[in-house]
C-alpha cells in the first residue's frame, strides 16, 4: 500500500468576529474579540486529498465588569502612617491621609516591602473593566515611594497587581518587586519595580502573583510559567490551562515543597498539581500569607462560606482554639471583598458593604493597639468608616482607601 | 468469408505500479501501489488481423481514510476585550505529512 502523504494544507474561513484573525496555514484563531455574541464561522480545509467544511462556533462572552465608581483617598494607620502622610494630622481613629495629590482617588491598593528604603507602592485605576476595549476610558497609575511625591504615569487597565520581595543574601534583603498586570488590545504586560525604582516591561503576561521571598511569578500567553527571581517552583495540574487559572499565589500555603496555590475559573482549589477537596462549594477567591512555616490561607466560596487554614495561635484565622489548622476549616458566612494579612498574628477582613473586621492579636498596627484590640473572632472595627480597599504594609501599617 | 478472430493478445505499458493486465481478457486488476491520481497507460491489443494502441486513463481514487475531516461541533470560548487563547481547529488528515 502506498503511504498517505499530506503535502499541502490550506485553511480558509468565513466572516470573523471583529478583532479575531485566522491563520490560513495553521487553522488557528487568535486575537482579541471585541463584541460579545455567538458567531458561527464556516471553516474549510483543503489538502492534496480533498476538502472539508464545518461550522466552528466562536462564543464571545461579555467582559466581567468590576466594581465601578467606588474610589477615594488613601489613608494609613500604624507605624509608617506618620512618615508617609508627611505628618498629616490623624483623625479620631488614628488614620492619616497620605501625602499624594488631591486629585488621586484610588480604587485598588497594593503594598509591598522594601528593604533598603521605607517605601509604599500604591496604584490606581479609574473606570475599570476586566479587559479593556476602545469603548472604555484609559485610566492611569500612581506609584509612590514615600516620602517622595507620588509619580503618575499612564497605564492600560490594571487587571491585577501584586508585590513581593526577594532575598538576595541571607542577611540583607535586596530587590523589592512590584508588578501590575494590564490589558491592551494585543497582549498583557507586567511591569516590575525594584527598590531602585527601575520599571521594566517584561511583556506578554496573562497571570501574575508574588509572595514573601518569592519574587513575582507569572504565566504568559503561551502557557509558560516563569519566575522573576522567585524561589518557588511548581507546576499547574495536568489538564489545567493557564487561561483557567483565576488567581495564583506565588508561594504555596503548603510550605515544602513550595508550589503555586491557585484557583481555577471552575472554582477548584489546587496546590501544585493536586486538587484540594475540603467539602466546600466552588471558590471565588483566595488570599494567602506565605511566610516560611507560618502560613495562612483564606478561601471564600461563591456562596460566601469563608474557610481558613494555617496558624491560629493568636486567633488570626477567626477560628476557635489556638491549634494550627492543616486543612481548610469553616470560619462562617462572610461577604468578603478582600482580606489583608500583615503577619500570621492577625487578619483584617473587608466585606462588600465596606465594613472592616479584625481577628487576632492586634500586632498589626501595634502602635495603636489601644484602638485595635485583640479579637478571638472577626469583630467589626472602626464602625464609623466605610472602606473600599485595604492592604497591609509589613505587619504594622494598615493602608486603606476610604469612602469620603 | 466470415471474419474469424482466432487470436487476441492484450498488453499494456505505463500501468500504475502493482496493476497488471490480463493478456487474454484485457482486464486490468490489482491493488495500485501509487499515490492517488490519474495515470495514463498505453494499451495494445493484437489479433490475427492487426494491432491497435490507445491511451487508457487509470484513475486511482483517494481512500476515504485519507480525506480531510474537520471535527464537528467545535466551540471556542472567549471574552470580549480579552486576548483569546489561540485556538487551532482540529480534525483528521489536516496536518502536513500526517
Amino acid at each position: 500500500m502506498p503511504t498517505k502523504q499530506i503535502t499541502s494544507v490550506v485553511w480558509s474561513c468565513g466572516a470573523l468576529p471583529a478583532g479575531v484573525s485566522f491563520n490560513t496555514a495553521t487553522g488557528t484563531f487568535s486575537g482579541t474579540p471585541e463584541v460579545e455574541g455567538e458567531y458561527i464561522v464556516p471553516v474549510t480545509v483543503t489538502t492534496n486529498y480533498g476538502t472539508d467544511m464545518k461550522n466552528v462556533t466562536l462564543s464571545v462572552a461579555e467582559p466581567e465588569v468590576e466594581e465601578d465608581g467606588e474610589y477615594g483617598p488613601v489613608y494609613a494607620i500604624g507605624t509608617k502612617a506618620k512618615t508617609w502622610s508627611g505628618n498629616a494630622e490623624a483623625d479620631a481613629d488614628g488614620f492619616r491621609k497620605l501625602n499624594m495629590p488631591d486629585a488621586c482617588r484610588l480604587v485598588k491598593l497594593c503594598t509591598g516591602f522594601a528593604a533598603k528604603t521605607d517605601s509604599l507602592q500604591w496604584y490606581v485605576c479609574g473606570t475599570t473593566i476586566h479587559g479593556s476595549s476602545s469603548a472604555h476610558p484609559k485610566p492611569y497609575g500612581v506609584t509612590g515611594l514615600s516620602p517622595s511625591v507620588p509619580v503618575q504615569f499612564p497605564v492600560e487597565d490594571v487587571v491585577d497587581m501584586s508585590s513581593g520581595w526577594y532575598r538576595v543574601t541571607s542577611s540583607v534583603s535586596g530587590s523589592y518587586y512590584f508588578a501590575y498586570l494590564t490589558s491592551d488590545h494585543v497582549s498583557h504586560v507586567v511591569l516590575l519595580m525594584t527598590a531602585n525604582s527601575a520599571i521594566t516591561s517584561v511583556g506578554n503576561i496573562k497571570k501574575l502573583s508574588s509572595g514573601y521571598g518569592a519574587g513575582v511569578m507569572t504565566i504568559d500567553n503561551t502557557g509558560a510559567t516563569r519566575y522573576e527571581n522567585a524561589t518557588v517552583r511548581g507546576q499547574l495540574a495536568v489538564g489545567v490551562s493557564p487561561s483557567q487559572v483565576k488567581k495564583l499565589l506565588a508561594t504555596g500555603m503548603y510550605s515544602k515543597p513550595r508550589m503555586p496555590t491557585y484557583i481555577t475559573t471552575s472554582g477548584y482549589l489546587y496546590k501544585g498539581a493536586e486538587r484540594v477537596d475540603f467539602g466546600g462549594g466552588k471558590i471565588r477567591n483566595i488570599w494567602g500569607y506565605p511566610h516560611g512555616e507560618k502560613q495562612h490561607l483564606f478561601a471564600v466560596t461563591e456562596d460566601n462560606q469563608l474557610y481558613a487554614m494555617g496558624e491560629n495561635t493568636y486567633h488570626s484565622l477567626g477560628l476557635d482554639g489556638t491549634e494550627t489548622r492543616t486543612e481548610l476549616e469553616l470560619v462562617g458566612e462572610w461577604d468578603v471583598k478582600t482580606i489583608a494579612q500583615g503577619s500570621t498574628m492577625d487578619t483584617f477582613l473587608l466585606t462588600n458593604d465596606g465594613k472592616l473586621y479584625h481577628s487576632g492579636a492586634a500586632m498589626s498596627v501595634y502602635d495603636i493597639s489601644k484602638i485595635v484590640s485583640t479579637h478571638e473572632s472577626f469583630t467589626h472595627i472602626y464602625p464609623d468608616k466605610r472602606f473600599i480597599d485595604i492592604a497591609m504594609y509589613s505587619s504594622t501599617t494598615l493602608v486603606a482607601i476610604l469612602k469620603e | 468469408m466470415p471474419k474469424n478472430i482466432t487470436s487476441v493478445t492484450w498488453s499494456a505499458t505505463g500501468l500504475p505500479s502493482a496493476l497488471t493486465i490480463n493478456s487474454a481478457t484485457g482486464v486490468i486488476s490489482g491493488t495500485p501501489n501509487v499515490q492517488p491520481g490519474d495515470y495514463t497507460a498505453s494499451v495494445t491489443v493484437t489479433t490475427n488481423y492487426g494491432t491497435d494502441t490507445k491511451p487508457v486513463t487509470v484513475r486511482v481514487g483517494i481512500p476515504a481514510a485519507w480525506l480531510p475531516q474537520i471535527d464537528p461541533n467545535q466551540i471556542v470560548n472567549t471574552i470580549a476585550g480579552d486576548v483569546m487563547t489561540p485556538y487551532t481547529v482540529t480534525g483528521q488528515n489536516v496536518t502536513l505529512g500526517g
